[in-house]
């Protein structure tokens, strides 16, 4: 299988290389850094860093807890006007992406991991949290509704052994089929990230 | 028996001895220790519940030691909820079967002994596995949650992640009834080989769909490596199409572990508690000898530390004549046996 949208691991080295230089180019807020296996150099994989803040419904803080808090994931990324904002609200939450090449499904896996930041207690973010943290409240229901207990899993980052969630991938070759002739391996990943990395928060 | 060495992987099983971790005990003198026998097939959450009600007595405060923050541990290394306990023995015990078992001392447990017998050789199995139950710092970062879901959640998703490398597509998981489904978690839970088989036959002869590859892992206990990959049932680029084994296969995934396709030159190649022979039809060893998730989880017994290492090239110039011989796979039932304890 080695035919978009299926992968190799060189064509994912490649399509990570194309990746990375569009970020350069048109999101160079994003903060990413590519990474390779301990055991081999050829399997790369990036990790794109971002902070998030929770803000209270009520406006209190949200040391409340995680009860009465919403997520602001928008943070106007995208709006120029917005990189020096009057009153950043401060991140509470770091979440580190990790584009892995899966050799089982030849597709890319989205897994990530958030930890809360000071003055959170350094507790686990379980896994109803990570919907309310990272998942749009508009693409909750359908999430939930996968598997045995919803789209989004945790196991281990296949470099490093960790804990980490991860996006179910099953269906990602079915998806990316369907864009035939038009998926390129140029374009592959952002295209990628735009259909699978919206539903945890994700996006360029 | 058609089905000999199924039967022999599914009665697989490893006695355990289950230590309570001293600094949760209110007993000075420390509490018993419970002995059970585990299903290699099985996995450690399904005997969590019986583990948690012996040990309740002696807990200094249930309210903390919940069954929810208990984990297991074996030489500073949390074991993994979600790999089957035949895995993570071979794999922690770096388990090499030709070395002569560790059998357990005859005057077990007046504290303060010393250890009866000299240290054990590397690879040697220790019988019982002795563990440790802790409650208190969780390892969240290496330790997935244990939620009431989250087994049965890591085993469907091993499943489709083996029906997908099998056929390309997550298809006969899909088109599975949802009783069907449920049969598969729930008949390994009661350890029922008729109920499991019969839903498990139903993904592997899937109407109009032949098994492309095989999903394997691959992992090196002395590095902690772990290899997967989905190995073409016939090998590419041979003219015929031959049939994959087991060492061109392992040739192909790990060739600097893995030199020869018929010989074992630096690792013994071990599953279910024996040495598989590289000689092995792949997609039989797949069929008969998966673990229920549908992979085949293949440990590496390195051969680094034996004396014989001379004798590589002499087994691999011996063994050269043995490829292609009879279906050696009924031969693992009388080894699968003789390590059933």
């Amino acid at each position: 299988m080695s035919s978009l949208p299926f992968l190799t691991k060189q064509t994912f080295a490649s399509a990570i290389e194309h990746l990375t230089r569009h970020i350069d180019a048109y999101s160079p807020h994003l903060s990413y850094e590519v990474k390779h296996s301990t055991f081999d150099e050829e399997d790369v994989y990036l990790e794109i860093t971002r902070m998030i803040s929770l803000t209270a419904v009520d406006g209190s803080k949200a040391t409340e807890g995680y009860d009465h808090v919403d997520v602001d994931i928008e943070d106007d990324e995208d709006d120029p006007e917005a990189l020096i904002p009057s009153s950043p609200p401060p991140s509470t939450h770091k979440v580190v992406y990790s584009i892995v090449f899966s050799p089982i499904y030849s597709v890319p896996i989205l897994h990530f991991t958030i930890n809360p930041l000071p003055p959170l207690p350094p507790t686990p973010v379980s896994l109803a949290d990570v919907y309310e943290l990272l998942v749009p409240a508009s693409r909750r229901e359908e999430l939930r509704g996968l598997g045995i207990q919803g789209g989004i899993s945790q196991g281990e980052h296949p470099h490093t052994g960790k804990v980490s969630w991860f996006v179910h991938p099953c269906r990602t070759g079915d998806v990316l089929g369907e864009f035939g002739g038009e998926l390129k391996l140029e374009g592959y990943l952002g295209l990628w990230i735009g259909v699978f990395g919206g539903v945890v928060g994700l996006s360029l | 028996m058609a089905d000999a060495v199924r039967r022999a992987v599914w009665d697989g099983s490893i006695p355990f001895k289950v230590m309570l971790d001293p600094s949760e005990c209110r007993i000075f003198d420390k509490a018993d220790p419970y002995y059970f026998q585990a299903d290699r097939v099985a996995y450690l959450p399904f005997y969590l519940p019986r583990i948690y009600k012996f040990f309740e007595e002696f807990l200094i405060d249930k309210a903390v030691a919940t069954v929810e923050s208990a984990w297991f541990e074996v030489d500073n290394a949390p074991l993994r909820w979600h790999w089957p306990i035949g895995l993570l023995y071979d794999f922690y015990t770096a388990l090499d079967p030709t070395k002569t078992p560790m059998l357990p001392p005859t005057n077990h447990d007046r504290p303060g002994s010393p250890p009866l017998a000299a240290d054990p050789e590397p690879g040697a199995a220790p019988v019982p596995w002795i563990i440790t139950l802790r409650f208190a710092s969780y390892p969240h970062d290496l330790l997935t949650t244990l939620t009431p879901t989250s087994t049965h959640d890591a085993f469907i998703n091993s499943i489709k992640e083996a029906d997908f490398a099998r056929n390309g597509t997550a298809k006969a998981v899909m088109s599975l009834s949802p009783s069907d489904t449920r049969e598969l978690f729930a008949s390994l839970q009661d350890h029922d080989y008729d109920r499991f088989w019969g839903v498990t036959d139903k993904l592997l002869n899937h109407s109009g769909i032949t098994v492309k590859n095989i999903p394997i892992r691959v992992y090196n206990p002395e590095t902690g490596q772990v290899i997967q990959g989905s190995v073409p049932t016939r090998q590419p680029g041979t003219i015929r199409g031959d049939a994959q084994t087991l060492g061109t296969a392992l040739n192909s995934l790990v060739p600097i572990i893995f030199p020869s396709k018929r010989s074992v030159v630096l690792a013994r190649p071990v599953m279910h508690g024996i040495v598989l022979p590289l000689s092995a039809p792949l997609l039989e060893l797949m069929k008969e000898a998966m673990y229920p998730d549908g992979f085949l989880h293949i440990t590496l017994a390195m051969m680094s530390d034996d004396n014989d290492n001379s004798n590589s090239f002499v087994r691999l110039r011996a063994s050269e004549g043995d490829i292609g011989a009879e279906l050696p796979l009924e031969a693992l039932v009388e080894e699968l046996e003789w390590v059933m304890l």
